[in-house]
């Protein structure tokens, strides 16, 4: 295309003088390569070049047909409309097809520019040469645009008879069209109905067409709103804006602006309104379409409202509760609070106040009060986060506590009050529960009921949740019996012996177990014969004794009920079509005999092993698989059989998945895929085993993705985008889980795998402006495994009660053992013991709630963020970074709250450019200390601190950075920010670097005693020279540290067991030593002492430091080379020394990134010290250290002031 | 005639490696640095040569109305912004007895007193691979950018700069003022990098192109028996003079 680009320019620059013929064909060329404005002065060059030769007729008016076309596609509609003024009737005898088009176009042209009178009488010169037109699509078009025009004019009648002509000329693919048109006609002639159903047909026409989505789902708005249904108009308006915006529609999107403007207006958001009038104006000019004199009066207007309510804060106040009150969703409700005033927002607090003394609004208005109180006092974007995180939670209890309700059998009730125990016991839901009976669905509880659950809550927690529902009274006649048989442990079925002894042992129930067993399903009949037993041992030596005789299946006295399943059944003939004949043939036979409970079983082995199967004809395994486990997600629809329904929609999602991937697109696939995971994605808490969740969220992940490459306009849709983001949330739900639980054996492994899910959450925070919530999401993706591992290891502290910290150490180890013998009979047991190990974590976070999020590694929350945010230094700035595979966003964190966030297209592969910079330009001894530093960083810094956020910068008194990924290897600290006029971050104010922005307040325990100094030097050669750097370092900081004699390590004396034995009660530890770092093993880098060498084993590196060194808060000074360096990946799971001494107990580590000058680091660490002595913090005395150098001649290259960083609380 | 005739016409001479001459020589880590000694006592050196005074230039005034110069570009030559093609080649002489691991190009610009800066408007490459002996096709994409072949959607003008070297992976970085390419041997072969590399800027004026100075600097990463070292950076300054044999494009 673009040699015919050059051919045109090539014409242009030769003023158009050509051949009219070969002018002609390159126009048409254009035109089909869909090059408007090629075509347009192409076809322009025709017609004068025709003129000039008195050439071709009919070529002129073709030629024009084709201007005025392009000239419309292009959305130049006044040059068209001029053209279309301008021209004059085509000659006499002219080609009727040729004038047809002709024709045909300028009518689109008027219709466009809203003349539709003077388009009907183009149409109808039109229809005058149509009898020599024989193609279908054009008379379509005509009937499709005459339509449309007596639509305009409301002719609504003539237009539903031209649009259904339409309907019938056209070829299906321009059907959505058409069926728009007649919606349109349809719902101007009051079929209101009729119209709806037609624009839906039109929409799902329309598939991979954001031009006709967006014009559909725009009038089907507009027809909604007249029916005053604005909470669904509006999120088909914002939707429609999308589409037309992707499809580059500037007149679509000015009516959908206008549409917008009017329901805004009607809700009282003046602002709002004012803001989409004047953007549809805008988009109207632009396209050369005149002023709507209507809406220029709309806007003139609403800027007067706008303007007064200005001036009256009390008024707008007034005006945004009543918009409060009316909002739906949080982001909303962020932006309201976001767009108001400080003045405003105290007025809207005191009017909210006013209905509360009132009893006006009931909890809602209490809930809005208090966030414009936590707005007022932290700022919007904290306050709308910690709205959101309360609304999530009271409506997921909620919506637990009603399906509790909505469970159909007594077991169905118990298995669920299990797994939702800790929400269904909170105090918070007791709380809730009377008030839900005066709420509006869904949140509406009767009465009845949710007394009925406190009654049961009381029950449970008082003699167990066994107890508490055996107790529970007989359904129906022979409820009773079934609870003893069907119940999974011979502890639950104890339980229910001892709440009903006089029934369960009367004769009567021995007699209807045994009639029971005259079924013909041999499990069945084996299982009630194995409860008949029991009854009968019940009679003889008692409920205990007989119930601790049974069979078990697990470890306990009381544990799983034996089930004998004829696993021989599922032996495999490989090379057959039909690889598994007995366990298909007892499938068949238990469906024949509706035995349930074994066709459940036979399908089961069945989908699986067809899923996995590789030998054989892929499709035809996938398709046998597809029919097994459609049947058994039916039959295992029940609380009950959770753990199957679960599994079967995930293998069966997978296998439609694959399906899909193995043959010509199938939208219908692909939304059975999308059904079936959904079914085991509800919120976020997790019902269904984790892992199965997360490998539901990934699949539904990959569904939605394969959905939107075949039609990219669903990305562009808020109810697709929300879905997304809600499997990526469950993903990361489940992944946190398995991490509390112990369940996954390498965190680090198992957060790199999550890391598209975390990616995708915090874009999608990031777009919807909720930056609090995008910092916290990207929490989640920073050094988590690390994050785990601070807090993983080692003996609980003294404060936590023995027996927890006994029975956590049981739990653990008993997990562990569980693992190392990992079979199918273990796995309930390693369920049993997962979930007896977040017990215990419960429990632990009663005593202390920090204590156990360190311990499990758990996901940063938002009451961190906040216990951050108060804990920030008055004057301090947090800046942190996400970086992701093509972009990198930018949060700043401010003392008052304030969140800011900016995106940049920093991708991974830039960083890794940047990085191989920093290494030339700043970590190599420049050619004389005023070598400039790379003009390049200008654009990195630009990127990474957004000038906006610059003046607020520049008045900090300390900065903390919280990098991530690839950028940790970068200098951040000294590079020159552009919005700084090219200072530093370090010449601003003291820096301090934190690995993860949570890490600090998980860390602030650690108090080391005060004073105890280690100071280590070894240099490692035989250089005098360097051996005085080296040891007149150790010396003067010794000195500065007041540390005694015996606390100064020297030569042969500084070894890493001198280290090891003091740690626990150091307060400093400063080792001055070579370093090095070898990125081949990062864990095995480290610093040299006497006892070390490169290639040998006792180098001081993180794998010594983590298997042998503990410190308690300790502040390590690591002054050699390239202490800070770590592996580094792009999702932020690296290792290093610095995160070693961390996870080892320093409170703080100072380290260096790259290989220091020996002279120069002595004075840095000399300055330093004397500023420590002085009482500075340990950035501050660095910041003070390095300015000093930086400050001398000899030294001004970041080379040698930068190296060094604080790391750490 | 067609642009890439014109473009053709128009092209830069080729480069040869016979102006300035330096020596990469090692820097003094091993005796200053907080690391083991990675120095070996002899150490061979690399040679750089670079131009020798002047560099070429051509001239982009007449591609206003090329329907591949984006309107924003457009704009800014039709407010009187003007735009050079500069070319900055250089060749790399291995050690005798060692190979480069690593070289990094530097670009630093600066005008004379009192006239309007040159600021880099784009630079070429900014990431590719390159291979033995390479057909580059310089082109200017609608931003005015330039790119190789496979990255160019629209427009071409230019021409084909083919040239003997070894295979780098190359990532460009710039600011306004200059730019920097990492040049990386891609593995641990004992070839290393060796040979000539042409980097291509579009450099911008706010009014008439001015003079031009500019500073070459050139540092690498040797390997000599299996340690890795590095040389000192070495510089060579150009100017203030008046960009020469200036031609314009169409």
């Amino acid at each position: 295309m673009h040699r015919l680009r050059e051919e045109v320019f090539r014409i242009h620059r030769a003023g158009g003088d050509a051949d009219p013929a070969l002018l002609f064909q390159l126009a048409w060329d254009c035109w089909a390569h869909q090059l408007g404005a090629e075509t347009a002065y192409l076809a322009q060059y025709t017609i004068r070049q025709d003129a000039v030769d008195g050439g071709d007729r009919d070529r002129r008016v073709y030629a024009r047909a084709l201007w005025i076309a392009a000239l419309t596609v292009d959305q130049r509609l006044a040059e068209a409309a001029e053209v279309v003024d301008e021209g004059e009737a085509p000659p006499p005898g002219s080609d009727p097809s040729a004038c047809f088009q002709l024709h045909l176009n300028e009518g689109v042209v008027m219709v466009e520019s809203n003349r539709y009178e003077e388009a009907l009488d183009r149409f109808r010169l039109a229809d005058a040469n149509a009898h020599h037109v024989d193609n279908d699509e054009l008379h379509g078009v005509l009937e499709l645009n005459r339509g449309a025009a007596l639509n305009s004019l409301a002719r609504y009648d003539e237009a539903v008879t031209a649009h259904s002509r339409a309907l019938a000329f056209l070829p299906p693919q321009r059907h959505a069209d058409a069926l728009l048109n007649l919606a349109n006609a349809l719902k101007g002639s009051g079929r209101t109905a009729e119209a709806e159903q037609r624009y839906h047909e039109a929409f799902e026409l329309a598939r991979g067409n954001p031009r006709v989505q967006g014009s559909v789902l725009s009038n089907l708005a507009a027809l909604l709103m007249g029916q005053k249904r604005l909470d669904a108009a509006e999120p088909l308006l914002r939707d429609a804006l999308e589409l037309r915006a992707e499809a580059g529609d500037a007149i679509g999107q000015a009516r959908s602006h206008q549409l917008m403007s009017g329901l805004l207006a009607g809700r009282g958001d003046f602002r709002g309104a004012l803001h989409h009038v004047a953007r549809s104006l805008e988009l109207s000019r632009g396209a050369g379409v005149p002023d709507d004199p209507e809406l220029v009066d709309r806007a003139r207007v609403l800027a007067e409202v706008q303007r007064r309510l200005d001036a009256s804060p009390v008024d707008e106040a007034e005006m945004l509760v009543e918009r409060m009150r009316r909002t739906r969703k949080v982001a909303e409700l962020g932006e309201l609070l976001g767009s108001a005033s400080r003045e405003v927002l105290v007025e809207v607090g005191a009017v909210l106040e006013r209905e509360q003394r009132q009893g006006r609004g009931g909890g809602a208005i209490e809930a809005l009060a208090g966030l414009v109180r936590r707005a007022l006092e932290q700022g919007t974007q904290m306050a709308i986060a910690e709205f959101t995180a309360e609304q999530t939670q009271r409506n997921r209890q909620v919506k637990i506590a009603k399906e509790f309700l909505g469970s159909a059998t007594w077991l169905e009730r118990k298995r669920y009050y299990e797994s939702e125990r800790k929400t269904l016991e909170s105090e918070e839901l007791r709380r809730m529960l009377p008030g839900l009976a005066q709420q509006p669905e869904p949140l509406y509880v009767p009465p009845e009921k949710g007394e009925a659950l406190r009654r049961l809550v009381e029950a449970c927690r008082d003699e167990g949740v066994d107890m508490g529902f055996a107790r529970l009274p007989a359904e129906y006649s022979s409820d009773l019996i079934d609870r003893f048989v069907q119940v999974g442990t011979w502890r639950e079925s104890l339980a229910l012996l001892q709440a009903h002894p006089a029934y369960l042992l009367s004769d009567e129930v021995l007699r209807l177990v045994e009639q029971g067993m005259e079924t013909p399903n041999p499990m069945r009949r084996s299982r009630l014969q194995t409860h008949l037993d029991v009854l009968r041992q019940c009679r003889e030596v008692g409920p205990e004794a007989a119930c601790a005789a049974a069979p078990c299946g697990a470890d306990g006295p009381l544990g799983t009920k034996q089930v004998i399943v004829s696993w021989h059944l599922g032996h495999a003939e490989p090379d057959s079509d039909e690889p598994y004949p007995d366990m298909k043939r007892m499938a068949e036979q238990a469906a024949a005999h509706g035995d349930g409970e074994s066709e459940l079983l036979a399908l089961a082995f069945l989908g699986k092993a067809y899923l996995d199967r590789t030998d054989g004809d892929r499709l035809h395994n996938l398709e046998q698989a597809r029919q097994a486990l459609s049947r058994l997600v039916e039959l295992s629809r029940s609380k009950i059989l959770s753990l199957t329904f679960s599994g079967a929609c995930v293998n069966l999602g997978t296998t439609l998945l694959e399906l899909s991937r193995l043959q010509p697109f199938d939208g219908d696939l692909l939304e059975q895929a999308r059904a079936a995971f959904g079914e085991v994605l509800g919120p976020s808490d997790i019902r269904f085993p984790a892992t199965t969740a997360r490998n539901a969220a990934r699949g539904m992940y990959d569904t939605l993705a394969a959905l939107e490459a075949a039609d990219p306009t669903l990305g562009r849709r808020a109810g697709f985008r929300a879905e997304r983001t809600s499997s990526c949330q469950v993903a990361m739900d489940s992944s946190d889980a398995l991490v509390r639980s112990g369940s996954v054996e390498d965190c680090r492994e198992e957060f790199v795998r999550m890391f598209w899910a975390c990616e995708r959450l915090v874009e999608d925070r990031f777009a919807q402006h909720r930056f609090a919530d995008a910092l916290l999401a990207s929490e989640r993706g920073r050094g988590r495994g690390f994050l785990a591992e601070v807090g993983g290891t080692g003996p609980l502290p003294d404060f936590v009660p023995a027996d927890l910290a006994r029975r956590e150490e049981q739990a653990r180890s008993r997990l562990a053992r569980l693992r190392e013998r990992p079979t199918q009979e273990d796995r309930v047991d390693t369920l049993v013991a997962e979930q007896t190990l977040v017990d215990i974590h419960r429990e632990l976070a009663r005593i202390s709630p920090e204590l156990a999020r360190l311990r499990t590694g758990d996901a940063p929350t938002l009451e961190e963020l906040l216990e951050l945010r108060d804990s920030l230094a008055p004057g301090t700035v947090l800046l942190s970074w996400f970086s992701m595979r093509d972009a990198c966003i930018a949060f700043a964190l401010f003392d008052d709250g304030q969140v800011l966030a900016e995106k940049s297209p920093l991708s991974w592969a830039d960083l890794e450019s940047y990085s191989r910079l920093a290494a030339a330009d700043i970590w190599r001894r420049p050619t004389s200390p005023g070598q400039p530093l790379s003009p390049a960083w200008a654009n990195l810094t630009d990127a990474l601190v957004p000038r906006a956020w610059c003046p607020r910068l520049a008045q900090a008194t300390a900065t903390v950075l919280v990098p991530h990924g690839l950028l940790h290897e970068l200098p951040l600290h000294v590079l020159p920010v552009a919005g700084l006029d090219g200072r530093s971050l370090t010449e601003i104010a003291p820096v301090h670097y934190l690995p993860g922005l949570v890490l600090g307040r998980r860390l602030d325990n650690r108090r080391p005693d005060e004073g105890n100094a280690l100071v280590l030097a070894h240099s490692g050669t035989d250089s005098a020279a360097e051996q005085d750097e080296f040891l007149q370092e150790a010396h003067e900081a010794a000195a500065l540290l007041d540390a005694a004699a015996e606390r100064v390590a020297t030569g042969t004396d500084a070894r890493i067991d001198r280290i090891t034995e003091l740690a626990p009660t150091l307060s400093t530890l400063h080792i001055a030593a070579h370093g090095f770092f070898d990125p081949d093993d990062p864990l095995g880098s480290g610093l040299l002492l006497s006892d070390g060498t490169q290639e040998g084993t006792e180098v001081l590196s993180a794998r010594t430091v983590i298997s042998r060194m503990r410190l308690n808060g300790a502040v390590v000074v690591l002054s050699g080379c390239e202490s800070n360096r770590r592996d580094l990946g792009p999702t932020d799971e690296g290792e290093g020394l610095v995160r070693a001494f961390l996870v080892a107990g320093a409170g703080q580590v100072v380290a260096s990134q790259w290989k220091v000058d020996s002279a120069t680091t002595r004075r840095l660490m000399r300055s330093y010290y004397s500023r420590v002595q002085h009482g500075t913090d340990v950035p501050g005395a660095l910041q003070g250290a390095a300015l000093e150098l930086r400050a001398a001649p000899d030294t001004a290259h970041p080379y040698y002031w930068g190296p060094f960083v604080a790391v750490g609380a | 005639m067609s642009l890439e005739e014109i473009g053709a016409q128009t092209a830069f001479p080729e480069w040869r490696p016979d102006a300035v001459h330096l020596w990469l020589e090692p820097a003094d880590e091993g005796s200053g640095v907080r690391g083991p000694a990675t120095l070996p006592a002899i150490a061979g050196r690399p040679q750089i040569e670079l131009p020798r005074s002047v560099f070429d230039c051509i001239s982009l005034d007449g591609l206003r109305d090329h329907p591949s110069v984006d309107p924003i570009v457009r704009a800014q030559l039709d407010a009187g912004v003007t735009f050079r093609l500069l070319r900055f080649p250089f060749s790399l002489r291995r050690p005798a007895d060692g190979c480069v691991r690593e070289i990094v190009f530097s670009v630093r610009l600066d005008g004379r007193e009192g006239s309007g800066p040159p600021r880099v408007h784009s630079i070429h490459p900014a990431r590719e691979e390159t291979h033995d002996e390479v057909a580059t096709d310089v082109a200017l994409q609608p931003q005015l950018t330039l790119g190789s072949l496979g990255q160019v959607g629209v427009g071409r003008v230019g021409r084909t700069v083919t040239a003997r070297r070894s295979r780098a992976a190359v990532v460009g970085l710039w600011g306004e003022l200059g730019a920097d390419w990492v040049l990386q041997a891609p593995d641990r072969s004992a070839e290393g990098l060796h040979g000539t590399w042409e980097f291509l800027s579009v450099v911008r004026w706010d009014g008439p192109p001015g003079p031009l100075s500019a500073v070459l600097a050139v540092s690498a990463t040797v390997e000599t028996s299996r340690r890795l070292w590095t040389t000192k950076r070495v510089e060579h300054a150009y100017g203030p003079f008046e960009l020469m044999e200036s031609q314009a494009v169409v």
